[in-house]
């Protein structure tokens, strides 16, 4: 007969092992942390699914677009008066000349939504917005700006919103990952990866880079010269080596996490070419987000793919459109905006027009705005500097009522002066379409309770009508 | 455990591909190593009271299909066919690295088994199809794989052989790379060159200035020879004028220009600091006065002169782009990241089309010399596969 004993080979183990003291304390924290995807209860009940936020990086200028200033043009080439208060900004143009709009502005859909000649696709669906012209956020400079709109805080460190949503509610799919960002160009987005960083949360919450093409999640494919055969022969006696250990610690939940995580790579490897396969779409959906055409053809694939992802059960897709502050305009704004709004404008209107004629807009909130607004006053003759004080960001569908416009800026558009929707607010906002209490969802960190928006912000009940 | 860890008590800091424990780790907060990243690196913005633990299908792939891990297998592989000769004790020698313990005999028949299966796998295949292939690096601020050089004799070549297409009268000639250090004397440290160095043949090369150069030290320099306008050979060494960070990352081009009735031969240079937002993309023209283009029968090599060439560059090369024509700044690699109309080579070293293949066309592929080269015969694949899955493997992940 052959005695075998299994004898813990190294001290931990044999904590583990040993009766229920260790090994129990450590258990509670694996369990906690295996389930840590699974589907969870939201608060209330939510008005939206899911979030597609577009992402337009650099900061584009509301005054040009959503929040039209007749005495912006009268008043040009005249110094700011000085009943406008004074604010920093990054270039320090506040004493500069103000800058005229050249833009022609009709007012759109039942609601009468002001929306300049740039975007003459998304003004088709004025009907579905509520453009709020009073946000306002702390970071004068790009690094902070796009941490705060990520994280509600100007100092990096803290998780980004589709991390606390990931935390919030978990992953309401199986194959593909929660909380996905993708971006209209190789160029890294300001601050990098941390933007959809999960902060002092576990990375399972973190944002997972998609890219179109041959790989979409870094690492899915097979190494290069491998058979299929080689690569799942390997993977077989993996699996093998792990069920043995696996049967031989039983109380060690994690083990059995890591089998499935590897399993859930391999359905990945699956699934993720598939729902990024824009070939299955119809010639009329793809002219519709002017996948044809080379202007559109970059974020058209964007909104068209973010679609077809929230089909497919993911909860939070951030997009970057402009990636690496391409919407920057210091100088040159009328050149630099007509190309960025062609490049953006159809896409996302046929982004609205696709989800709602699939019945999805409902349930989806589109999110569009950048990290701050720009100037009244010129820079360098023909741009704008960096305008956080008051700037505009609109919703659609996911709950909120469309053809309104909420909040108002001076008569300038420097400062946000009704209605004032800090950040902290937005976030509020989006979490409480989601379901998500902002004051109720917390995170432990260092023995205190986190929460999203940093125990400040409200929902804006208007955007609910 | 590969016999790769270097001993080091204190210094300064390490980069994360080196073989350095974690503690010496410089961390880059907008660039984080991304094997320490998936597995909870903290993010260093203030204390952690503990490290989180997660399980992520990332960290699976990551384990599963990285370069990195890949090349740790086979590491592990390469060091115990050293320490033994027959397979069952090379097998156990492994073993005993990874989990501190001799495999149980069932457990070393499941191990010879899978050794064998993997073995008359990769005999079966067609191997004509394989390219040779290197291991690879990630630049940092860049998505997908590099290559590294280091200044060791044996260290990787990698060269296009000549071919017609590759003589272009002007041209601009694209990389991203981070280098690791710079010579102390005036040698250039070569990112791409056609030339073998001798300032009586001619030939050129792209690359940064060492220390000691008396013209411009630490510098983007093209340095080239060919037919003057007095009918003469001779030298033209350009400079860029643009300093160069050690461990930095960036993207430069050189664009050639041939002098014209309305303007007089340049080059122009584009250098971007990737890891500074803040920073504009610099360009700057500077006139040249050769006024052919520079022939030869070289070969394109990256990192270094001709293949024979003992120095080498140091530091990492990503995406290597030479199009036949010079591009201006709306057209390079940095604005977009494509094949141009007019592109020759655009060798990206990604797993598609392959780590050594040229993305424009299926020819002018790179051939590799040197350590970093991966050439295994089967059976040596066959233990290197054995030796990653071990390092997947969760009595190694949860034990050590």
């Amino acid at each position: 007969m052959n005695h075998r004993i299994d004898i813990p080979p190294t001290r931990r183990e044999f904590m583990l092992r040993s009766g229920s003291g260790f090994g129990a304390l450590a258990l509670a924290g694996m369990i906690h942390n295996s389930d840590a995807l699974a589907d969870q209860q939201p608060h209330h009940k939510p008005t939206a699914k899911r979030v597609i936020f577009l992402f337009m990086e650099g900061g584009p200028s509301h005054l040009d677009l959503f929040d039209p200033k007749p005495l912006l043009n009268q008043l040009a080439g005249q110094r700011i008066p000085e009943s406008f208060g004074t604010v920093i900004t990054a270039m320090g143009e506040m004493k500069s000349p103000l800058l005229e709009c050249k833009r022609k502005w009709a007012q759109h859909g039942t609601g009468g939504l002001w929306i300049s000649d740039w975007l003459p696709h998304i003004a088709e669906c004025a009907d579905d917005l509520a453009v709020i012209r009073s946000c306002v956020a702390e970071g004068i400079n790009h690094s902070a700006g796009v941490c705060q709109m990520n994280t509600c805080s100007i100092l990096s460190g803290r998780p980004s919103l589709g991390s606390w949503v990931t935390y919030g509610l978990g992953s309401d799919n199986q194959n593909l990952p929660a909380f996905v960002v993708m971006q209209d160009n190789n160029a890294q987005v300001v601050n990098g990866p941390r933007n959809w960083g999960a902060g002092f949360m576990p990375a399972v919450h973190q944002g997972i880079r998609l890219s179109e093409g041959n790989q979409p999640i870094p690492y899915l494919n097979t190494p290069e010269g491998y058979t299929q055969n080689r690569q799942l022969s390997k993977l077989d006696f993996v699996n093998q080596l792990n069920a043995r250990y696996a049967k031989q610690h039983p109380e060690q939940t994690e083990l059995e996490a890591r089998i499935a995580s590897y399993e859930l790579a391999f359905r990945m490897q699956s699934d993720a070419p598939e729902a990024i396969d824009l070939s299955q779409e119809s010639a009329e959906t793809l002219e519709l987000y002017g996948v044809n055409d080379k202007d559109t053809a970059s974020y058209g694939r964007l909104c068209l793919l973010s679609r077809r992802l929230a089909e497919r059960g993911v909860r939070f897709i951030q997009l970057y459109h402009g990636a690496g502050s391409k919407w920057d305009s210091h100088t040159k704004l009328d050149v630099n905006h007509s190309n960025l709004c062609r490049s953006m404008d159809k896409p996302v209107a046929a982004l609205l027009k696709d989800l709602k004629r699939r019945g999805m807009l409902d349930e989806t909130l589109v999110v569009w705005g950048g990290e701050f607004g720009r100037t009244p006053m010129s820079e360098k003759g023909d741009g704008r500097d960096h305008n956080p004080s008051g700037f505009t960001m609109w919703m659609a569908g996911g709950g909120v009522k469309g053809g309104q416009a909420i909040g108002e800026t001076d008569e300038l558009g420097l400062h946000a002066t009704v209605d004032r929707l800090h950040i902290h607010d937005l976030h509020a906002s989006i979490l409480h379409l989601m379901g998500i209490d902002n004051m109720a969802l917390t995170y432990s960190h260092k023995g205190r309770p986190e929460r999203p928006t940093i125990n400040e912000g409200k929902f804006c009940k208007k955007l609910t009508g | 455990m590969t016999g790769g860890l270097k001993d080091y008590d204190g210094g300064a800091g390490q980069l994360a591909d080196s073989p350095y424990r974690t503690i010496y780790t410089r961390v880059m907060r907008n660039s984080p190593d991304q094997l320490l990243n998936s597995f909870d690196l903290p993010q260093f913005f203030s204390s952690n009271s503990t490290r989180n633990t997660t399980t992520t299908p990332v960290q699976s792939l990551l384990m599963l299909n990285s370069d990195l891990m890949l090349g740790y297998g086979r590491k592990l592989a390469a060091q115990v066919r050293t320490e033994a000769s027959d397979l069952p004790l090379q097998v156990e020698l492994a073993w005993r690295r990874v989990f501190g313990r001799k495999p149980t005999s069932p457990e070393l028949t499941e191990a010879m088994a899978f050794i064998e299966r993997q073995r008359s796998e990769i005999v079966a295949w067609d191997s004509a199809a394989w390219n040779d292939s290197v291991e690879t690096a990630k630049l940092p601020y860049r998505d997908g794989q590099g290559i590294k050089f280091d200044m060791s004799p044996s260290s990787l070549r990698m060269s296009v052989p000549d071919d017609p297409s590759l003589e272009c009268r002007e041209f601009t000639v694209e990389c991203f790379f981070e280098l690791r250090s710079i010579a102390k004397t005036g040698a250039v440290r070569t990112l791409v060159s056609k030339w073998d160095g001798s300032l009586k043949n001619i030939g050129w090369r792209f690359g940064v200035t060492g220390a000691g150069s008396r013209r411009k030290p630490q510098t983007l320099v093209m340095q080239m020879v060919g037919m003057k306008a007095d009918g003469v050979v001779g030298e033209a060494a350009i400079f860029s004028d643009q300093h160069i960070q050690l461990n930095t990352p960036y993207f430069a081009s050189a664009s050639f220009r041939l002098p014209h009735v309305d303007h007089p031969g340049s080059v122009t240079f584009h250098l971007k600091d990737l890891s500074n937002d803040d920073e504009q993309l610099l360009s700057a023209t500077v006139p040249h006065d050769i006024v052919e283009g520079m022939k030869n029968s070289l070969p394109l090599t990256f990192g270094g002169f001709t293949a024979d060439d003992p120095q080498s560059f140091d530091g990492l090369i990503d995406d290597v782009r030479l199009t036949g024509t010079p591009l201006n700044a709306d057209a390079i690699l940095h604005t977009v990241e494509s094949v141009h109309p007019a592109s020759i080579g655009y060798w990206q070293f990604e797993r598609v089309p392959g780590v050594m293949r040229n993305s424009v066309a299926d020819r002018l592929n790179i051939h590799g010399r040197g350590m970093q080269v991966i050439n295994l015969s089967p059976a040596e694949a066959a233990l290197a596969d054995f030796c990653h899955a071990l390092l997947n493997s969760n009595e190694f992940l949860y034990q050590n």
